[in-house]
């Protein structure tokens, strides 16, 4: 339609142009009223003509500039090709310039977020009113993102901020973990037990961490059921952080509820050294940069011995647990705007406790975990013959937990990785992205009950591999949908699966948009249940979602309904499995944050409503699984005071009862725990300290000293009453305490000093 | 008769150039006299534009396109507060007429500092997020500015401002920006009449002098 309208109104100018020129020499027009005396001295009228033409008439060219949509453009900048000729648009749209170039030229009109607008003119003297519209170019300043199960925790700049890495580690309740963070997010249930992040009822296998595009096989320490763990990652490794509760993009596969996507920083942005001081242990950490590259090397040791002697825990400990671990992060920039990332790191962590026995109160077994990981992801991101978007990149994990504990259970797990991605925009209303990847992976399992009984050994290789394709299209500035469709095989299984992937979104008026998701998401079954025989079925689960966005400067409110149904779940018995299980989940999360009504303040509310069954692993019924619980919510509260250059922070979290097994009574996950309740806070005093910038960070978990059950464990043997006995599962402590002091022996003082010695 | 010829060309491109040239200063004069004048986000646009006009018609000057981005720049500031996406689209406009001039001018000490305030603008985008990232960028950018030229008085002024408005603990602050105005004001006062090149900044130096030499509005 556009394209009609351009040539149209290049025909309307050009109609008008010669209608216009008599009507400019108007002034000589009474000269017609004297015509009897102008024919008399004719010589000197054919004298005055000569010059006008000489001199090139000045001709007018003005006209109002709006866009194709009919909105005026102000400020739109107007000139005639390689000349200084020309002006701005004023209110209205409305432009005026005079010109003395003749003949055919060229007209430019160029504007932020359309097309440079072009128009041949015939200049001969006169008045030119035109009506120029200018095409709004779809990619320059897109309106409308795909906005149905993702929030996007990034520094993107055409994107909302939902949260950033500073967020991140100023939210209490998270004591500046990933996952901690991420918990105060709707869509998630909090899982204190394994601290990791479950998704619209999800289990924590469902969702999955990509760093850079790439697998990480282990994000979290190992740990023993019922002690929770941290992220691996500090959030400050991070720039962006992009948390999909579902409906992601067919670029990412294997997680049926949710992919956390987290994207490194570039170069570092100046030489530094950084030492940490905390109650947990010490850290140093030293970056060097150059002109295009920066290398950090970071190393440190964490005890939590010194804490647990003053600080009361529910767990009896011979070795509280203790990690040792290095990161070696390199950036290159190439000449084409490239980036190369090598990302390393090594940790051993181990930990020995009295793990208590709920058959018999008076007897605990000794356990001793120790946990080794190395993971290291390269990447090159860049462009290939200018328009083509290049990612490449490759990640080695290894693994290997041992346990004993009078049992000895030793778990060795790797994988290899390589994959890529390429993307173009097709014109302007489409883009187009594709890519591929493989994984090699191994999965080697030791078990022996007790010394001299029978040894179990599981051996797993798997080699997967995926490709996928997907598309953008641009129906308008308003209207995006994007269209996916990934295929994968995996060897192990012998099987392959095709996944479509759809979603929309749509601009309602300024700052608020509706959006649209649909899929299908298979993973692989876990390792431990292809045990006793691999021939299973990807597990599948097939997402639907509405979403509903408002974001303004400083406010953000969105709210999402879902509906999820769930498949091919691996079920299983002692001795087998199979791909029989199932199951849903439907519900509404909310969200709102508000950056601008108390000023130095910053908090958002979230809400989540859940409902689900399920049936698989050794679930005798359709069941509400133990990690699910109906309603989720959290406050956080941030404030900074400039006055004591001091950020302090406050979350409160809450989580209705969540079902757990009790054997004593008829039925499956009848149980109900008690309400969940958590206040945490966190204070960060920002100074000096011998002239090097200084944090001071402490943080408490649940101040009020709440009592928080989890579930119940339940021993085998009937105790004097007929009953099973039980132990609630609590967090190890009621509270958990922690101060740090991070100083950054940072370059920026040696820059301002030698600017100071200048003067 | 080759020769003549020859000549005639020579002496023709030359009468032509310098044409050119008076029209090029003519138009420069009168571009530069406006946006000296400029007050509101309309004038700085209006600037901009006229500027990129300029820069199309000559592309062996980087003077327009400095001017262009300065003026673009001084469009971006007023609008973050109501529409950041737009802000930060018109602050790429910046940095792309600067990346013309640099590649125009790579050693001019000018350009240097207006890199260095266009990163000033990006700080805007997400203050708390972008401070550590910018901060050493500005301060290397400035830095290269000074090295270029230890006689601009700009570099020194921006200086100044940036680190009075930097939070105390992080070095900034009234005490710490003094020492920067001072020397852009004795810098300011050994530049002689600078024409069509650069030359903005010195009546802001006296105001922001005088405002960190009263103690009480200090900060």
């Amino acid at each position: 339609m556009r394209i009609y309208i351009l040539p149209a109104l290049l025909i309307l100018a050009a109609t008008r142009l010669p209608a216009q020129n008599p009507t400019e020499p108007a002034a000589p027009q009474p000269s017609t009223v004297d015509r009897p005396p102008s024919t008399v001295h004719r010589p000197p009228s054919t004298v005055y003509r000569p010059p006008s033409t000489v001199n090139r008439p000045p001709s007018t060219v003005e006209g109002y500039t709006c866009s194709n949509r009919g909105d005026t453009l102000i400020g739109a900048n107007v000139w005639l090709q390689g000349t200084y000729d020309g002006a701005t648009s004023g209110p209205n749209g409305y432009f005026s310039f005079q010109t003395s170039e003749t003949g055919a030229q060229t007209l430019l009109i160029t504007y932020l977020g359309c097309d440079t607008f072009r128009q041949v003119l015939n200049l001969s003297g006169g008045t030119l009113t035109l009506q120029p519209r200018l095409k709004e170019n779809t990619s320059a300043l897109q309106e409308v993102v795909i906005s149905a199960g993702s929030f996007e925790a990034a520094s993107d700049r055409r994107r909302a901020v939902v949260l950033n890495s500073i967020d991140i580690a100023l939210t209490a309740s998270a004591t500046a973990d990933i996952a901690g963070a991420i918990a105060t997010l709707p869509g998630t249930t909090r899982n204190g037990e394994s601290g990791q992040i479950l998704v619209r009822g999800g289990a924590a296998y469902e969702t999955r961490t990509f760093i850079d595009g790439l697998y990480v096989q282990n994000p979290y320490n190992s740990s023993v059921p019922n002690v929770p763990a941290r992220n691996r990652f500090s959030p400050f490794l991070f720039k962006g952080t992009q948390f999909s509760t579902g409906g992601y993009s067919a670029e990412y596969g294997q997680a049926l509820s949710s992919a956390l996507i987290l994207n490194t920083e570039d170069l570092a942005p100046q030489t530094s050294t950084g030492l940490s001081l905390m109650s947990v242990g010490p850290g140093l950490a030293h970056t060097q940069r150059w002109e295009n590259s920066s290398l950090a090397v970071s190393g440190g040791y964490a005890n939590m011995s010194p804490y647990f002697a003053l600080v009361k825990q529910n767990i009896d400990w011979i070795a509280a647990p203790q990690s040792a671990g290095g990161e070696v992060i390199f950036r290159h920039q190439t000449p084409a705007a490239g980036i190369f990332k090598v990302y390393s790191s090594h940790n051993r962590s181990w930990m020995q406790m009295r793990y208590p026995d709920p058959f018999d109160p008076e007897r605990t077994n000794p356990l001793r975990l120790q946990g080794d990981n190395t993971y290291t992801n390269v990447s090159y991101r860049g462009t290939l013959k200018e328009t083509w978007a290049l990612f490449a990149g490759g990640a080695y994990s290894w693994n290997r937990d041992q346990i004993a504990a009078g049992f000895v259970n030793d778990k060795k797990q790797q994988s290899g990785q390589a994959r890529f991605t390429l993307a173009r925009p097709l014109g302007e209303y489409l883009k187009v992205k594709f890519g591929a990847e493989y994984l090699q992976g191994r999965y080697d399992e030791f078990y022996r009950d007790t010394a001299g009984s029978p040894e179990y050994r599981t051996l797993r290789d798997e080699r997967y591999s995926a490709g996928f394709a997907e598309t953008d299209v641009y129906f308008s500035k308003k209207f995006v949908a994007r269209l996916g469709l990934r295929g994968e095989h995996s060897a192990l299984l012998g099987r392959a699966n095709l996944a479509p992937r759809i979603s929309a979104a749509y601009v309602l008026g300024k700052d608020e948009q509706i959006a649209f998701a649909a899929g299908q998401f298979y993973q692989t079954p876990e390792y431990d249940l292809l045990r006793y025989n691999t021939d299973l079925r990807f597990e599948r689960a097939t997402h639907y979602m509405l979403n509903y966005q408002r974001i303004r400067e400083g406010f953000t409110f969105r709210v999402e309904g879902y509906y999820k149904v769930y498949d091919r779940l691996a079920k299983s018995t002692p001795t087998d499995s199979r791909s029989t299980g199932q199951g849903y989940a439907r519900g509404l999360d909310v969200f709102f944050r508000d950056r601008k009504t108390i000023k130095n303040g910053d908090y958002w509310v979230s809400y989540s409503f859940l409902d689900t069954k399920r049936n698989y692993r050794d679930f005798p019924e359709q069941a509400v699984p133990t990690f699910a619980a109906a309603h989720n919510a959290s406050v956080v509260y941030k404030h900074w005071f400039p006055k004591y250059n001091t950020a302090f922070g406050a979350t409160y979290a809450f989580q209705s009862p969540r079902p757990y097994h009790d054997p004593n009574r008829p039925g499956f996950n009848q149980g109900r725990t008690p309400a969940y309740h958590d206040l945490s806070v966190n204070a960060s005093y920002l100074t000096n300290l011998w002239g090097n910038f200084t944090i001071l960070y402490v943080s408490a978990t649940n101040i009020l000293g709440l009592k928080q059950i989890y579930g119940y464990q339940y021993g085998t043997e009937p105790g004097p009453d007929g009953l099973l006995p039980a132990r609630a599962i609590t967090p190890p402590a009621k509270r958990f305490l922690f101060v740090g002091l991070f100083i950054n022996f940072g370059q920026r003082y040696r820059v301002a000093e030698t600017t100071t010695d200048d003067i | 008769m080759k020769n003549f010829f020859l000549l005639l060309t020579f002496i023709l491109t030359a009468t032509l150039l310098s044409a050119q040239n008076a029209q090029y200063t003519a138009a420069m004069t009168k571009a530069v006299t406006a946006l000296d004048s400029a007050k509101t986000p309309t004038d700085f646009q209006a600037a901009a534009n006229t500027f990129s006009r300029i820069a199309a018609a000559e592309p062996a000057e980087w003077l327009p396109l400095y001017y262009a981005a300065f003026g673009h720049l001084n469009t971006a500031f007023p609008m973050f507060e109501q529409d950041p996406a737009k802000a930060t689209l018109t602050l790429d406009l910046a940095q792309a007429s600067l990346d013309k001039a640099k590649t125009l001018a790579p050693q001019e000490s000018e350009l240097a500092v207006m890199q260095a305030y266009i990163l000033i603008g990006r700080l805007m985008e997400n203050p708390m997020a972008k401070g550590a990232e910018i901060t050493p960028q500005v301060f290397g950018e400035l830095g290269k500015a000074a090295a270029l030229n230890p006689e601009n008085p700009r570099a020194a002024f921006l200086h100044g401002t940036y680190v009075l408005n930097m939070p105390a603990f992080y070095g900034g602050g009234a005490a710490n920006a003094k020492p920067h105005f001072e020397k852009a004001a004795a810098l300011f006062e050994k530049e002689s009449d600078r024409g069509l090149l650069p030359h903005w900044g010195e009546k802001a130096n006296v105001y922001f002098l005088e405002k960190v030499n009263q103690p009480e509005k200090g900060n």
